[in-house]
Parts: structure tokens; sequence; C-alpha cells
């Protein structure tokens, strides 16, 4: 019994989140202007020298914010729809119900990942080409993405499951734990300025803010204790679901 | 011998110094419609949420189908249909989409799944609105659709929480029917509502709860028979009073006759038809009573139902 139903809860979770949200015209409205503002001013002030197409990447650090955002959403969604009840009641462990909704946000996460780091690295092909800078400068906007994407990769798992568990924790008898979450959001999403700050320090490092050269290798060790983190997260989430759910 | 579909034993509740249930104690005979019947706050809701796997109590025992809840888990679940209190479906979505999501969900194989959503939807009367937003839909059509979905996977046992509340007669004459036909057909029904009326129409056997407490428990006819006074209902013409009976208690007004509640109806009755003979007076109606549930609640607590 039940044989591709996890797939099933999955798809059902992207449809709610992905397909819903990209039917919404305003969306697309937006991600236009922002091409268009992008591109224009990377043709007129754009070059290694002037506006850097690197400069975008100043944008990644709301994401993990966002990745916070979309995890709580995918989670509150049954509660503000009313569907808690029927949800909770499926013939599934709460770990399997939850597990869903923390893939589904995963993959959404990954999908917005993917599309921004392509678009950036469009927009600096243009940038550099147009500029007769010729495409040398493209290898070094493609490391340094690699390295924000890594950031990311790294963050992640850990914002997501910090979402999951602060709707959970919201909804139970443990509610007064909310803000020591909210500080952990402040603390972790800010990820970017602490990565930056530390690399300032190092030889490497970049006074713009920006992170560039190599980081050291230390901060990509720190990401696997950061998802054994999430992982904790997660597993605390469920606990709370099955223990100290105020339905 | 009757197997019994679900057996609680014990159960208590609390929330903070709430206590919700206090050791509430009873099973539900396999095929049966069974009543949880009691006032708003009684402890309705929160004894089908254990049942549901929804909540954990604090103590006791729940066993459905022979197996404790807590270890059996989903096992349980598979043979379990969910009609939650609050209406449980995804607005912009059709009725059909709706139910190929929840029968997708409770593991339906999607070869079967497209002809159990018609007969689903046939048995709830829906069948022409298939294709139609649920957002169109009144709240008793909402209510049919929610039903629909908990029948998909032919559970053997339905929980309904309080499934007329706030819907149009017609809806509610047919989630009867629909109780009545799943009856028939062996499927065990766990019915909770707080309308009286719903459980002496449908019911086999019932528990009244209140305050988070059995206060009474057993067959439907067994319960009135125990905690029900039995009376004597005569109507005269053109409203007139009754003639009173020596020894016996005023009569009530209700509706245009009159109610005298006795311990031995048939003297009563037959001791008013005599005394309407000697005075001419038109009886429209004379008749024993059965009491009701309203009689039976009254009884027990003081109060009315829904005057708590």
């Amino acid at each position: 019994m039940h044989h591709g139903s996890f797939r099933y809860l999955i798809k059902h979770e992207l449809a709610m989140g992905i397909s819903r949200f990209y039917k919404k015209i305003w969306i697309w409205v937006y991600v236009a202007i922002i091409l268009i503002l992008a591109g224009t001013a990377l043709t007129i002030w754009g070059g290694n020298d002037k506006f850097n197409p690197t400069y975008i990447l100043f944008s990644t650090y709301m994401f993990p914010f966002l990745v916070f955002g979309i995890s709580v959403k995918t989670l509150k969604r049954e509660w503000e729809k009313g569907t808690y009840g029927w949800w909770l009641t499926l013939p599934y462990s709460r770990f399997r119900l939850l597990a869903a909704k923390a893939v589904s946000a995963l993959i959404q996460v990954i999908a917005g990942y993917s599309l921004f780091f392509i678009t950036v690295l469009l927009l600096g092909i243009y940038s550099f080409i147009i500029h007769g800078e010729g495409l040398s400068p493209i290898r070094e906007l493609f490391a340094t993405e690699l390295q924000y994407a890594g950031i990311l990769i790294g963050v992640s798992p850990f914002m997501l499951a910090l979402g999951l568990l602060a709707t959970v924790v919201r909804r139970s008898v443990m509610k007064p734990l909310t803000p020591m979450i909210w500080i952990a959001f402040g603390l972790f999403g800010n990820i970017f300025s602490w990565v930056s700050s530390f690399n300032s320090l190092s030889e490497s490092g970049n006074s713009n803010g920006l992170i560039s050269g190599s980081l050291p290798d230390w901060i990509w060790l720190c990401i696997i204790p950061v998802w054994m983190i999430a992982a904790l997260l997660f597993a605390a989430t469920v606990h709370v679901c099955n223990k100290y759910l105020q339905v | 011998m009757t197997k019994n579909t679900i057996e609680v034993n014990q159960l208590a509740k609390s929330y903070g110094s709430k206590q919700a249930l206090n050791n509430i104690s009873f099973k539900v005979r396999e095929g049966s419609c069974f009543g949880l019947l009691g006032p708003n706050g009684a402890g309705k809701s929160t004894t089908m949420k254990i049942l549901s796997g929804l909540l954990d109590a604090d103590t006791g025992t729940v066993s459905m189908f022979g197996q404790g809840i807590r270890k059996a888990g989903n096992a349980v679940k598979d043979r379990l249909g969910y009609v939650p209190q609050s209406i449980t479906l995804y607005e912009k979505l059709s009725a059909y989409d709706n139910l190929q999501f929840f029968g997708e969900m409770y593991g339906v194989q999607s070869a079967s799944l497209k002809r159990r959503i018609g007969e689903v939807l046939e048995q709830v009367g829906l069948a022409d609105r298939a294709k139609d937003a649920i957002t169109t839909f009144s709240g008793g059509m909402k209510r049919r659709v929610n039903i629909a979905a908990a029948l998909l996977h032919r559970p053997k046992l339905i929980i309904m929480d309080e499934p007329t509340v706030g819907i149009d007669p017609q809806s509610r004459n047919h989630i009867f029917e629909m109780i009545r036909t799943l009856k028939n057909d062996g499927v065990t029904i766990l019915y909770s509502t707080h309308y009286m009326e719903e459980v002496e129409a449908l019911c086999d056997d019932l528990t009244i709860i209140d305050h988070g407490q059995v206060i009474a428990q057993g067959e439907l006819i067994e319960v009135l028979d125990r905690f029900g006074t039995q009376a004597v209902y005569l109507e005269l013409q053109d409203g007139q009073r009754p003639p009173s009976l020596p020894g016996s208690g005023a009569p009530a007004q209700k509706g245009r006759g009159w109610l005298l509640e006795t311990t031995n109806p048939l003297s009563i009755l037959s001791q008013w038809a005599q005394a309407c003979q000697s005075a001419s007076l038109q009886v429209k109606q004379l008749e024993i009573v059965r009491p009701t549930l309203e009689a039976v609640f009254l009884s027990l607590t003081g109060t009315t139902l829904r005057d708590n």
C-alpha cells in the first residue's frame, strides 16, 4: 500500500508551491523589470572596473531569509487553508509528512538558485562582451558564483529546517521558544555578512563586502556541522509535531 | 460474539489546567453507527482528535480493529476515513481534482482512482458538479465532497466530527442517507454531534459526554428506557386544557397539547381517555410518548444540550 505516495506528497507540495507561484503574472512583471534594469545598467555602466556583474551577487544576501520564508509558507499553508486536520491524519508518519514539505521546499530553493546564477552568468557574459573585455573575466565570475552557491547550499538546509520548526513551535505548547528561533533566524540569515567579515580579515579578502578569491577551507568544513544541526532541527520539528502540537 | 471496531479505555486529556477528558471509556461495535453526543465543549472533538490520531491522550488506551493505535499507527489509519469538523478542501481546485489528490494520498491506484472518484461523487450526489471549482459550492456541498474524500479508500471505519453543522437541509438529508447506506455495507461509523435528533435518527449506540465525563451510554433504546421518563401526550380540540387527574402531577404544555410525565403511562392514558369521554371533550391526539434524548440529557444534567 502507498507505493509512490511519498512521491505524490511531494508532487502535491510542488503543485501548491512552485506552479501556483509561477502562475502569478505580477511575479513575471517584477522579474522582467529587474532584468531590464540590470541589462540597461550593464549596457551603460558595465565593465569590470565600473558596474561589475559580480555586484549583482549582493542580492544573494537575502536568499537565506527567502529560504526560511519558503519553508514557513509550505507548512503554514495547512493551517491557513484549514487542511491541517486532514493532513495530519493521513496514513503517514509525521516524519514523512514533514520530510515531503522539506524536500519540496528544497527543490524550490535549488531551482531558484539555479535560475539566479545562470541569469547572472548570462548577464555577465553579455556585459563583458559588449564592453570588449573578452571572456576571461567570465571564469572569475563563475568561480565567485560557485563560492556563493556553495555557501547557500551550506546554509539552506539549516534555514529550511528552522522555518519548519518555527511554524510548528508557534502552534504548539512550546510557543515561548519562538524568540530563540527568531534570534537564530537573524544570525544565520546573515551568513554572507559573517563570511564576508571573516574573509576580509584574511589575506585573500575583499573589503567591499563581496566574497572574492578562495575562501579558507575551514568555512567549507563548517558546512557538515551546519547540515547536522539542520538534521537535528528537523528531528526536533517532528518531535514537537508528534508530542506538543495544539490542534 | 460481537466484535468491537473501537475500544476506548480510561482516556484522559487535559489542556493546561483544564481537564478536557476525564477517564472516558466506550466500545463501538463493528458495523454499527455510534453517536458521541454532548454539548459544545463537552470533549467530543478532543475524543475524535485522539481517535483519528491528531492528538495523543495523556493517559488511557485506544484500540481499533484490535490494535492499539499508538503501536499500530499507520496500519490503522489506512482503514480509517476521517471527516473533520472544518471543511478541508482546496478551494481553487475542482471537486474531481480534490478527490484525485486525496485518493493519491491514500494510495488508491491510479487505474482504479478515476472510477472510484465517479462512484463516491455519485454516492454524495455531486457527480454532475465534478469539474466545478469548490469555491462555487455551498457549505453543504463542500461537506459532501469532504465526506467523499474520506470514502475514496474504502475505509472500514469512518469518524465524522459534527458533519452537519451549518449545512442546508438537502445536504443534511443526503448525508443521512449516505450514512445509512454505509452502515448497510458493514462500515462502522463514529458520529459526533450535539444534535440529539440526529443520534435518534441514525445511531444504534451512543455515549453522552459532558464536562469530559461519560454521563450515559449504551444502546439508544436502552439509554432512553433507563434514563428517560415516559409520558402521555394529549391534544384537545381548540387547544383546551386537559382534565386533571387525581394523584398525578400537572401536565406541561408542549406545542398545541399537553405532556404528562409518568412511570405508568398506560394507566394515565386510560384515565385521560375516560375523563375526556365523561366531560365530552373532543380528543385530537392521545398517545404514549417515548422519552427523548433531550429529556434524558435534562434529567441527567439539569440543563438542556443547547443551553450549554
